[in-house]
């Protein structure tokens, strides 16, 4: 069956069926490179995309619930000025970020800047525990994302 | 590989003259049932899908004076900031279930209506004397959360009616105890909770109930009853006879490890001491 959503800011109309994952919608319709997601139970996390805002696992949704959704990947922020500083700062903060778990991080990352006011501590450690990667350090992940909502605060107060 | 057909009702009208017509249908709005469980690449659902996680009717949350009632396609990370869910260990115990992204879509109808065994919340909503409404083509009822375990304490659902409403009066909690007992509880491991409630007013514990869910459901009306109206702090006379109530009962369902059980049942008799109004 025919059904549309709105991919990264633009609507998607894709082909699909009841047993096809959302990932695999993604990946192999609509051309997302983000995700990956080899376990198709959730545990990898490297399959991450924002629904409405928020995480979830695509490789744990069926396609059909795309409908008349809001979907956001790794790919929509990009080019955003936010990002390569959040991944410059995990840089300095010598958390280099291995393939599998860089787009769930970037994701939670950039979630956290943009859509979260003010997040606390517990909110940037809590949003990555859907990353199950032990290549970074929580702590240093949570000091790069406070840090740029630090700088864009004084950036955002400056003429 | 079975196609299904995808049916997404835009209403609870809808769904109803849908599930009238239709044979063969499965339900989805989170993913429990089939999310973690179906490790192939392809899904694989009954003939005929309902998709009702975008029905209006069954995503809203209202609260009055005296009750909560939150829609069964509401996600669990959508109760984190609700009664009773904003209480603390409440909350803690919410958030054992998956992770945020799993919270984020996993729904409490279908963490309710699990069928195979009691989920996380189970034990804690009996104590709060959950009311489930089901709907049914030409009516619906109403029915405590309790009714969903059957004589044996196994989980029962009967077919052909839709869980669309969970409501929780509110009440004063004054003692919350939550234990995790046994192993994994998800999807099918031997653990669950044993979770107890009261309410103590004027000295005297108004409400009180203690509730074991994992594969099976353990509740005792009648040690419940003998703490309900007694004074708070409860004489060491019946916090002996309670033991002792609870010591046979559970050794009639010959399922649960007394020995493992009785010390935790003690532990939170111990924490209700110990609680104020």
């Amino acid at each position: 069956m025919n059904i549309e959503f709105d991919l990264n800011g633009r609507v998607q109309k894709v082909v699909i069926t009841s047993v096809e994952r959302a990932i695999d919608v993604l990946t192999r319709q609509c051309g997302i490179k983000s995700l990956s997601g080899t376990c198709l139970e959730g545990l990898c996390g490297t399959c991450l995309i924002l629904l409405e805002g928020k995480p979830v696992y695509s490789c744990l949704m069926p396609a059909f619930m795309l409908r008349d959704h809001r979907v956001e990947t790794t790919e929509y922020f990009t080019k955003m000025r936010e990002y390569s500083l959040l991944n410059s700062e995990l840089t300095k903060e010598g958390s280099a970020l291995c393939s599998s778990c860089h787009n769930g991080i970037m994701l939670m990352g950039m979630m956290l800047i943009r859509s979260v006011p003010a997040p606390t501590r517990g909110e940037i450690l809590s949003s990555l525990s859907n990353v199950h990667c032990d290549s970074i350090d929580p702590d240093d992940f949570a000091d790069a994302v406070l840090k740029i909502i630090q700088h864009l605060g004084i950036a955002r107060k400056m003429p | 590989m079975n196609i299904s057909e995808i049916h997404y009702p835009r209403s609870l009208q809808e769904l109803m003259l849908l599930l009238e017509r239709e044979m063969n249908v499965q339900i989805v709005a989170g993913g429990t049932t089939f999310g973690y469980i179906q490790t192939t690449r392809y899904l694989s659902f009954e003939p005929s899908i309902m998709y009702i996680g975008q029905i209006p009717e069954l995503r809203s949350i209202h609260k009055t004076e005296r009750m909560i009632s939150f829609g069964a396609a509401c996600t669990l990370s959508e109760l984190e900031h609700v009664y009773p869910f904003e209480h603390g260990q409440a909350r803690k115990l919410l958030h054992t279930i998956g992770t945020p992204a799993v919270r984020n879509i996993a729904t409490i109808g279908g963490h309710l209506m699990y069928g195979k065994r009691f989920l996380s919340l189970w034990a804690l909503l009996a104590c709060f004397d959950a009311e489930l409404e089901f709907r049914a083509f030409s009516k619906t009822s109403t029915k405590n959360i309790w009714y969903s375990a059957d004589e044996m304490g196994m989980p029962t659902i009967e077919s052909g009616r839709l869980l669309t409403r969970i409501r929780i009066p509110l009440q004063s909690i004054d003692h919350l105890f939550i234990q995790r007992i046994g192993g994994a509880v998800f999807p099918d491991g031997d653990g669950g909770y044993l979770v107890s409630v009261a309410t103590i007013d004027r000295r005297t514990i108004s409400n009180f109930k203690l509730v074991i869910a994992g594969p099976r459901a353990y509740r005792d009306y009648d040690a419940e009853q003998r703490i309900i109206a007694a004074p708070h702090p409860l004489p060491a006379r019946i916090m002996q006879t309670v033991m002792r109530m609870y010591a046979e009962s559970l050794r009639k369902t010959n399922f649960w490890n007394v020995e493992l059980l009785l010390p935790l049942i003690s532990q939170v008799l111990e924490a209700l001491q110990r609680s104020t109004e």
